[in-house]
């Protein structure tokens, strides 16, 4: 990695860029993580954008924005990030993913400089679900250098929520379950907590179920009412469904907290008053929570236990804070789950910390990264500390298997402690090959059509009358930090050729430039 | 459970990684694997960790990912009916009743039909016609027919009295007030009239004097009534699907009540298609779509964008279970090829419903034949053996595929090709991607001559192109395996374009659909023929016969095949009479597109 020279003045923070709202973290003087509120004073910020001409609004007033209609602001954006020819017009221009998520981080970060007496934030931490790819991975840290930061690490979420909890009760040994339910996304963690490590057994996600998900079952409810009542359908009218999306998100937090709860849809000049019970809003959702359900087992079931002998069960996302959660949870585990964390704040809090473990790594390395802004005696607890991280997808090559059709070949499998080198033999599969091509795939299947294609490595210019089932050696190096490194060696010429990756995911320093440029143009408030 | 569906349907590969050998759209007793008179809860919950585990390998692939995420919901939708016993038998029963042979909800269906009929209060020659058809053959015998019409008519009455009411200003009633001048005051007049269904009652003229009298010129008079008119009409096909696309046999009783607006039918089915894009979500459109397999993914996403870039869209993912039966998770053939229709005519033959889509003079007139002709003009008259051809400035290269699907015995297999030859710019990228060597005559740095960005790359070797394809497919998230140089039988097949007979190849005139021109807006020193063969109602295709030769796959001797013909050949060469050249051979006149194998 390549750092610019720290300013001694700068600093480093942890950041949870969320599918519905963001927060920024960093950890303190006495070496407790705290969130840096943002200048509408407030601890999370929504991800949503407003753009007009060289104006770009991040976070509350674009949230309230959104229910005027109108081609100008952009919400739920993470699930796209990585989708490489994705682009979004907000306001008259059109943006890439990455350069969106671009703005949320300048504007949460410029906020927290501004919070933290103007101290330049130079260094990140950011947050993903774990089931993100690595081309989701990547594209998250180039949104990161878009806005200008240096990204020290991409983490896992639901391991981060497990760094906050873990780090205040190290010395305990216990299993612990993290069941994070986001706005957008959905994911099951199964760590091990015992002296100062925290060891992951096993991690999986729904790529596309979240809160927005209970939010529509509403929308539908209350529509569907109307329609009957009316003979005209509220969600045709766009300015009536973004009025209906903000509605259905006030009810679902009400009805954490009471049984009954009203929505009034107006639409066309008529308007009507929907009663929603907890109980119809459970029944309707029933379908989505049952398979956040099945994928909790499968997940307790990949890391070869059972529910006994899971100790504590972390709740993360604000969607954990429904009813039906809680006693689902409870139906399984047959204890309630305890509120041990708080769930919009824990993940930032572990991107704190995690950036301070990553800052004194890096130091120890001679990086010129900031120092953390820990007093020297709590700095003993965070040098203790010790994560042993698995990657979430099995990484493998595409080779012809025996009987001449493609297979992927695993070669990192799913569920590995990282880092880790792995080195398997493969062999040309005619004489005289004159170059050889590795397909780098990521997925779980041996089909190729099941997996995503991560990258190719090009080995050119090999001998010629090289005979058929010449030997290749490939290496896979997963860093500490989930980035891949590949490397191929032909023993039989007794050196390493030169292997070029070709990374398909991820942008090019020129584009990460342009699309710098193309934000330095815009007043991001 | 209302209008759930029966059934899914769910793609053989996936169907296959479940285990499931059944084929077609599958009943939740058979996606679960479950029997019908299954009790026990339990059972149902192992069967659906099993799905879930055999789907959950297949979350990161980037051709089903999207199939697997709904089908993940839609085997816990599935697996919570069935596990409640209330709602299982109500299933069951449904199930039953279909699989019986009878038409779920008949009545339903007529009374859709209906209120079509009765949307602008007339019960016109052509909405009989189509009820007393729907009535005859769905067997709803006359006494229910009167019965449907009676309820209809007053559900939709009361439903017009009711927006009749909350949008009338305080006081009750509209008052004329002559005294406000200007547009806004009249179009309150105008929608006043609306509102006391006066409207239709009143001669154009009548409104163009009153717009006199409210100071506004007679040009903005006709611009603001036209304007005005295709409101109405839309509020009338919202009154008639509210929510639900339209269906075809509405379309057709819909389409004719356009004249009383002013309207002609393309501008009537401009409409109508707007409103059921607006209604289905993006994916939907996405789903029937890529199961007829007849776009490039990105052409579609591009039309989607849009045509349906509305929040009302974009917003609702959960809308496929409201939908009629026949669309939605248990697409049937229906509703797909409708959707199709629809995109074909925005491909091909909606430009030019589009370009003549203007109100007529007057609400109750039909154009005059001069009108129609004035209209007509800015497209060439259509000659009689090629009516389906068009000119129109050629578009800037595009990467997308169009696929062709075998019509004749020994054609090749179902399979896409590109539009446009792979152009200087794509490989651009692809070079800066792979560190690859620039083609002869490029500038230093690998960067393209200065104006060659969208002409077609030459000088490559067949190797080269070769290994564009593998890069190529990496990019765009396809099996590799699938993505190749054309091979000749498919070129042919491509040159072809909508003919479903092989005819005589060996006519030069072969090519009959296709026309030389020139490719306007490039530099001269290359300007280049080009040539498109227009396929009706599904897209167009560029290149096969002009601009460059084209690398193919099929190899004799050593050597590889060079399809097409470059824009050196006179225009009487047979562009079916292949040429070979050793793979390592780079010309400026070859280049290459790619195809991509559909499906094994």
């Amino acid at each position: 990695m390549n750092y610019k020279d720290a300013d001694p003045n700068s600093i480093a923070v942890g950041i949870d860029l969320g599918t519905t709202y963001s927060v920024v973290a960093q950890v303190d003087a006495n070496g407790q993580p705290q969130i840096i509120p943002n200048s509408d004073n407030q601890r999370t910020t929504p991800s949503v954008i407003y753009i007009d001409g060289n104006q770009a609004i991040v976070g509350m007033v674009a949230k309230e924005q959104t229910q005027l209609g109108g081609n100008n602001t952009i919400q739920f954006i993470k699930p796209h990030v990585g989708r490489r020819r994705k682009r979004f017009l907000v306001g008259g221009q059109e943006w890439t993913p990455e350069e969106l998520s671009a703005m949320i981080l300048r504007k949460i970060v410029s906020d927290a400089q501004n919070n933290l007496g103007g101290r330049p934030i130079t260094h990140a931490v950011i947050t993903v679900p774990a089931f993100f790819t690595e081309q989701q991975r990547k594209s998250t840290e180039d949104a990161g250098r878009i806005a200008g930061l240096n990204v020290m690490s991409i983490i896992n979420e639901p391991t981060a929520a497990a760094l906050a909890y873990g780090f205040d009760t190290l010395g305990i040994d216990k299993t612990v379950l993290v069941y994070d339910l986001g706005g957008g996304t959905f994911d099951v963690t199964v760590m091990r907590i015992s002296g100062h490590t925290i060891t992951m057994l096993a991690t999986d996600g729904d790529v596309q179920l979240g809160g927005k998900d209970w939010d529509e079952r509403i929308i539908d409810f209350a529509a569907d009412s109307f329609t009957r009542n009316h003979g005209v359908d509220p969600r045709q009218d766009p300015d009536t469904l973004q009025a209906l999306y903000s509605q259905a998100e006030q009810a679902k937090l009400r009805l954490s907290k009471l049984p009954v709860t009203r929505l009034t849809v107006t639409c066309q000049g008529m308007a009507d008053t929907v009663e929603l019970t907890r109980e119809q809003f459970e029944d309707m959702t029933e379908d989505l929570l049952s398979q956040t359900e099945t994928t909790l087992r499968l997940t307790v079931q990949q890391a070869n236990l059972d529910f006994k002998d899971i100790d504590e069960v972390l709740l993360v996302g604000g969607s954990t804070r429904m009813v039906a959660v809680r006693r689902m949870l409870q139906r399984i585990m047959g204890r309630e789950p305890r509120h041990l964390i708080n769930p919009d704040e824990c993940v930032a809090h572990g991107a704190a910390i995690h950036a301070v473990m990553t800052q004194m790594r890096l130091r120890d390395n001679g990086q010129p990264v900031p120092e953390p802004q820990v007093r020297e005696e709590q700095l003993e607890r965070f040098r203790q500390m010790e994560e042993r991280l698995i990657n979430s997808h099995t990484l493998g090559i595409v080779a012809l298997g025996v009987d001449g059709r493609q297979v992927v070949v695993p070669i990192i499998p799913r569920g590995a402690f990282v880092p880790r080198k792995e080195i398997k033999t493969f062999r040309t599969s005619a004489a005289d090959q004159q170059q050889i091509r590795i397909m780098v795939m990521e997925g779980e299947s041996d089909n190729p059509e099941a997996c995503a294609q991560l990258g190719m490595c090009l080995v050119k210019g090999l001998p010629s009358d090289l005979p058929k089932g010449t030997p290749i050696e490939v290496c896979f190096e997963c860093s500490q930090d989930g980035q891949l490194h590949i490397q191929s060696r032909l023993p039989a010429i007794h050196q390493t050729v030169h292997s070029q990756i070709a990374r398909t995911a991820g942008m090019t320093e020129e584009e990460i430039l342009t699309s710098r440029q193309r934000l330095e143009a815009l007043i991001i408030s | 459970m209302g209008s759930e569906n029966l059934t899914l349907t769910i793609s053989p590969t996936l169907l296959e990684a479940m285990g499931i050998r059944e084929q077609g759209p599958l009943n939740y007793f058979k996606v679960l694997g479950v029997r019908r008179d299954v009790e026990n809860a339990a059972a149902i919950d192992r069967a659906v960790m099993d799905r879930s585990r055999a789907l959950r390998q297949w979350q990161t692939s980037p051709q089903y990912g999207r199939e697997v995420v709904k089908l993940l919901a839609a085997i816990h939708r599935a697996a919570t009916i069935l596990k409640d016993p209330d709602r299982r038998n109500v299933y069951r029963e449904e199930l039953q009743r279909s699989e019986r042979g009878e038409t779920r909800n008949v009545i339903d269906e007529f009374a859709d039909l209906v209120r079509a009929a009765l949307a602008d209060g007339q019960l016109d020659l052509q909405a009989r016609a189509e009820l007393n058809q729907f009535a005859q053959q769905s067997g709803i015998s006359p006494a229910q027919a009167q019965q449907v019409i009676k309820e209809v008519g007053e559900k939709l009455a009361a439903a017009r009295s009711a927006s009749r009411a909350e949008a009338a200003p305080a006081g009750g009633a509209w008052e004329f007030r002559i005294a406000e001048q200007g547009e806004d005051a009249f179009q309150t007049m105008l929608h006043a009239l609306q509102h006391n269904e006066d409207i239709s009652a009143t001669s154009y003229e009548t409104l163009l004097a009153e717009a006199a009298r409210y100071g506004v010129s007679t040009e903005r008079a006709a611009v603001l009534l036209a304007d005005f008119q295709k409101l109405r009409y839309r509020n009338m096909v919202r009154l008639v699907a509210h929510g639900h696309i339209v269906t075809e046999a509405q379309t057709r009783i819909l389409l004719p009540k356009a004249a009383a607006y002013g309207l002609d039918q393309a501008a009537a089915f401009e409409i109508i298609s707007d409103y059921t894009l607006s209604v289905m979500t993006p994916d939907d459109i996405l789903a029937s779509l890529s199961m007829a397999n007849t776009f490039d993914q990105d052409e579609i996403e591009q039309l989607v964008k849009n045509r349906a870039d509305k929040p009302a869209a974009r917003g609702k993912s959960k809308l496929q279970h409201k939908m009629p039966p026949w669309l939605g998770m248990g697409v049937l053939a229906g509703g797909a090829v409708f959707a199709l229709v629809l995109l074909a005519m925005w491909l091909g033959l909606g430009k030019n419903a589009r370009s003549e889509s203007r109100v007529v003079s007057g609400p109750v007139t039909t154009p005059t034949p001069a009108e129609t002709a004035a209209a007509a003009t800015p497209t060439p008259e259509p000659t009689a053996e090629e009516p389906q051809f068009s000119f129109e400035p050629l578009p800037e290269p595009a990467s997308g595929f169009l696929a062709f699907e075998p019509t004749e015995a020994d054609d090749p297999a179902k399979f896409e090709i590109m539009i446009n030859e792979v152009t200087c710019a794509m490989y651009a990228e692809y070079i800066r991607a792979t560190l690859s060597e620039a083609p002869a005559g490029w500038e230093p740095g690998g960067r393209v001559p200065a104006g060659a960005d969208q002409l077609p790359v030459t000088n490559v070797t067949c190797d080269q192109a070769m290994a564009f394809a593998n890069w190529y497919a990496g990019q765009h998230n396809f099996n590799p395996a699938s993505v190749r140089l054309p091979s000749a039988a498919e070129y042919a097949r491509a040159m072809r374009g909508g003919r479903t007979t092989r005819g005589d190849p060996t006519l030069p005139n072969y090519w009959a659909r296709s026309r030389l021109g020139q490719r306007p807006g490039l530099t001269p020193s290359r300007q280049e023929q080009f040539d498109k063969i227009f396929i009706p109602g599904v897209g167009q295709i560029y290149d096969l016969v002009g601009n460059a030769a084209e690398w193919g796959s099929d190899e004799r001797d050593g050597k590889r095949i060079v399809l097409g013909g470059d824009y050196t050949r006179p225009s009487t060469w047979n562009h079916l009479e292949p040429s070979w050249q050793a793979p390592g051979t780079a010309t400026p006149t070859t280049g290459f597109r790619l195809v991509h194998v559909l499906g094994k």
